[in-house]
């Protein structure tokens, strides 16, 4: 799967050179592409001890599908993906795991992205401090469904342009007012004619009343 | 000494009443639908033709019947012949049962506006399934709009055997529906004649209101081309000139009694054979107004939908193949398309039965008539406009104010035989005379709040006008030329009016409408008994779409009870008055 896109992704770099399209994107990613397995931090392999991770990272059970739509979101306003704005989100991934009561503190290096494609979409994992295992998805899932609204504001996007593909967002319960509106602009006019009624009535018997004390000839 | 007739207050105050009925509904949600299915632009031929052959001479006809004898339409036809009194009162019966269903569409249009003042208007969202996770699936399935009307509105069951019980709502709506008539109502010609001011022009400003934001929307311009586009093959299709014909007659109202009864509170030198071709002409512009309107709606909701479906697919194709966010365009959409058919044969495959095939003419070819165009092709169309609460709320008083305007007329053709009758009115002033009647017809009219309310409605919307019309009014022209004598008629007119009368009417009268009446007559005899068994549109909620069911046979027999109930009043109250005038006579009556 991550070969068909990585080529997928150089043929459509390719494909829009020929079309002129002048987007800095695709020239920074079509310089680094790398083998999926392995784009961990580099730093982090480096820190010694720890053994080379050797699981694709999106075949890891416990992986989530990111997807974000920046340039829907923000039009002109739209800010490049790159390697600053991943480090925030490992950030806000490791805030969120960090808010859950009785955890071991998770720390930014924990939290692993691969796949990093055009669209903008990417994997990503929790490992546990050891780094030996990865998270339950159940517990990842709860924690970002908690912090879910923070995440989305430091990025300016909303639920729909920033999408954890197996996580579904909590809809929006409907305001239901205590007394639906409608009743209430109902009940105002129906009084009004009512009282017309009655008004027009009433007078059509004062009239009446009027017409047989006077002979009609008066009329 | 009895009391003077009441009289219009001024010649304008009956125009605008005449006016206020025969602009109603028809001109808004039928119309249009014709011109789409008939030609577009041709079809204005076959409607003008038919406008000048038929419906001005018989709008005359029926005026000038009422202006001259100056009763309801009871008293009118007794006068001209004591054999045609069933005439009459086929009149009173139909008109009778259009009061009963078509204040519901009144009290439709009070629900949606009192829902139009809510920020988002509730038909634009769906809302949400038990546990919060995702949308309401028979919402999902069909459209907002529509879940609203089905679901919420009429709370529709999936065939006319079930019936529910009554809806509260909505019974409250028409509560309200009918309250309004009688104050209308309440005074005669008083109140009447004030009221109709307001809804006779209120349309027309929201009208132009429309027709200025229809036009500037985006997109408009796609539905108007393709209505005005004329389709000249039409013209050779009859059933466009049998359409034209039938919407003409009754568009203007014709049979229902509301013409003579309107006419007959007019000073006896009235000119109205001046008002007829006024009427007859308004009535026709402003259904070539409100279709300029309806299909430039038109044109920006399908606008709207194929950009919308357009979006979908790109979205797809971006989420499928990872391609960057906004490289996608409507405009490169195909070439691209080509390219990953091309390159990627095994994925694109996969995505291939997902995506729609996005067609701006299959969505403005969507026809739509009736309740469907008002209530839910038009409210999608207002749910994408800015400020949607506002032309919300415009739209719905100003179908208010066409329904009301029409109720007005309906209950007139009923209230003035009544008022006429010395039996009744000696007993009971003319507001109780009124109440009862509104209290009656809206008593029948919860019938159409409950559950299978809507598919009764549909009946009586199909089949409680149609053929009785044609033949009253067949008898009624019939009557006049042969029956009491065109010559005496217009010798009659002539010392009412001062004015003679124009050959042509005469030819018209006599020859040409009567032939076209009993054509129209034939063709919808033999259309019922071709068809067979009859069927309606049923809501499925499961599937979210509208299925096709047979009527019940008690259904059928609900029918055919509107059918013959007013026209069996005809040869019925011929063969009673017959047989009195025999008995009188002291005759045996001749053998049958």
């Amino acid at each position: 799967m991550a070969t068909v896109l990585d080529s997928a992704h150089i043929e459509h770099c390719r494909h829009r050179r020929m079309f002129h399209w002048t987007a800095p994107l695709c020239t920074i990613n079509f310089e680094s592409t790398q083998p999926p397995e392995l784009r961990a931090d580099q730093n982090d392999s480096l820190r010694g001890g720890s053994s080379p991770r050797m699981f694709t990272c999106g075949d890891a059970e416990n992986a989530f599908k990111v997807r974000l739509s920046i340039r829907t979101a923000l039009g002109d306003k739209a800010y490049a993906w790159d390697t600053n704005e991943e480090y925030l989100f490992k950030a806000m991934v490791a805030f969120s795991m960090r808010k859950v009561p009785n955890r071991e503190t998770t720390e930014i290096s924990n939290v692993l992205l691969c796949n990093v494609t055009q669209r903008v979409s990417f994997w990503f994992v929790v490992t546990d401090p050891s780094k030996n295992h990865t998270l339950p998805a159940v517990e990842i899932q709860s924690a970002i469904r908690m912090n879910r609204n923070r995440i989305n504001n430091a990025f300016f996007l909303n639920d729909q342009t920033l999408e954890f593909l197996k996580i579904p967002s909590t809809l929006a319960p409907p305001t239901d007012p205590s007394m639906p509106i409608w009743i209430i602009i109902f009940s105002v006019i129906f009084c009004i004619v009512i009282v017309a009624v009655m008004l027009l009535i009433l007078s059509g018997i004062r009239q009446r009343r009027r017409e047989t004390f006077r002979p009609l000839g008066k009329l | 000494m009895e009391k003077s007739r009441p009289l219009w207050a001024n010649p304008l105050q009956f125009v605008f009443a005449c006016i206020s009925y025969a602009v109603g509904l028809g001109n808004v949600w039928r119309f249009p639908y014709l011109c789409q299915m008939y030609g577009g632009g041709s079809f204005l031929v076959p409607y003008f033709v038919m406008l000048i052959v038929e419906g001005m001479p018989l709008l005359y006809l029926e005026l000038a019947v009422g202006q001259r004898m100056r009763q309801g339409s009871v008293g009118a036809w007794k006068t001209i012949s004591p054999y045609l009194g069933g005439v009459g009162l086929a009149s009173v019966v139909v008109s009778f049962f259009l009061s009963m269903y078509y204040n519901i569409i009144n009290a439709w249009a009070f629900w949606y506006l009192f829902h139009s003042f809510q920020d988002p208007l509730p038909w634009s969202v769906c809302p949400l399934n038990d546990n919060h996770t995702g949308y309401d699936e028979e919402c999902e399935k069909a459209s907002s709009t529509q879940y609203f009307w089905y679901r919420k509105t009429l709370n529709i069951s999936p065939s006319i055997q079930d019936s529910g019980h009554v809806q509260w709502e909505p019974a409250l709506c028409l509560v309200l529906a009918w309250l309004v008539v009688y104050l209308c109502i309440l005074r005669g010609t008083q109140s009447t004649g004030k009221v109709v001011y307001f809804t006779a022009l209120l349309p027309y400003c929201v009208l132009m209101i429309y027709l200025v934001r229809g036009l500037t929307l985006h997109g408009a311009t796609n539905g108007i081309a393709y209505m005005f586009t004329p389709k000249l093959e039409q013209l050779a299709n009859p059933k466009a000139w049998i359409n034209a014909a039938t919407q003409i007659f009754f568009s203007l109202g014709l049979g229902f009694g509301s013409l003579i009864a309107f006419a007959s509170y007019n000073e006896p030198s009235n000119n109205c054979q001046k008002h007829a071709v006024i009427v007859s002409l308004i009535n026709t512009s402003t259904s070539i107004f409100a279709s300029i309107v309806t299909f430039s709606i038109y044109g920006f909701k399908a606008t709207f939908n194929y950009e919308s479906c357009l979006n979908k697919v790109i979205l797809l194709l971006t989420n499928s193949f990872d391609l960057e966010d906004g490289f996608l365009t409507a405009s490169n959409l195909e070439q691209v398309k080509g390219y990953l058919a091309s390159t990627f044969p095994g994925k694109y495959s996969e995505v291939l039965p997902q995506m729609r095939n996005c067609s701006l003419q299959s969505e403005l070819a969507t026809a739509v008539q009736g309740t469907g165009l008002s209530f839910i092709v038009y409210t999608e169309a207002i749910k994408n406009m800015e400020v949607s609460q506002l032309w919300s709320v415009l739209y719905f008083f100003m179908l208010l104010m066409l329904g009301i305007g029409s109720m007005l007329g309906n209950t007139a053709a009923i209230l003035t035989p009544l008022t006429d009758s010395k039996v009744i009115s000696s007993h009971l002033p003319k507001e109780a005379i009124s109440g009862l009647v509104c209290l009656v017809n809206c008593v029948i009219g919860l019938v159409f709040t409950m559950e299978s309310g809507n598919y009764w409605f549909d009946i009586f919307n199909d089949y409680a006008a149609t053929l009785s019309l044609l033949l009253i009014v067949l008898v009624e022209t019939i009557a006049v030329c042969y029956v009491y004598g065109l010559r005496r008629f217009e010798s009659d007119l002539e010392a009412m009016t001062g004015r003679g009368l124009n050959w042509y009417w005469k030819a018209m009268w006599a020859g040409m409408s009567p032939l076209l009446i009993v054509s129209l007559f034939v063709f919808y005899l033999s259309d019922y008994i071709l068809t067979g068994t009859l069927q309606y549109q049923a809501w499925d909620a499961f599937q979210g779409q509208l299925v096709t069911k047979d009527y019940p046979p008690y259904a059928l027999a609900v029918i055919g009870l509107l059918v013959a109930s007013s026209t069996m009043c005809i040869p019925l109250v011929a063969l009673g008055t017959f047989i009195t005038r025999c008995l009188k006579r002291g005759d045996t009556p001749p053998a049958a």
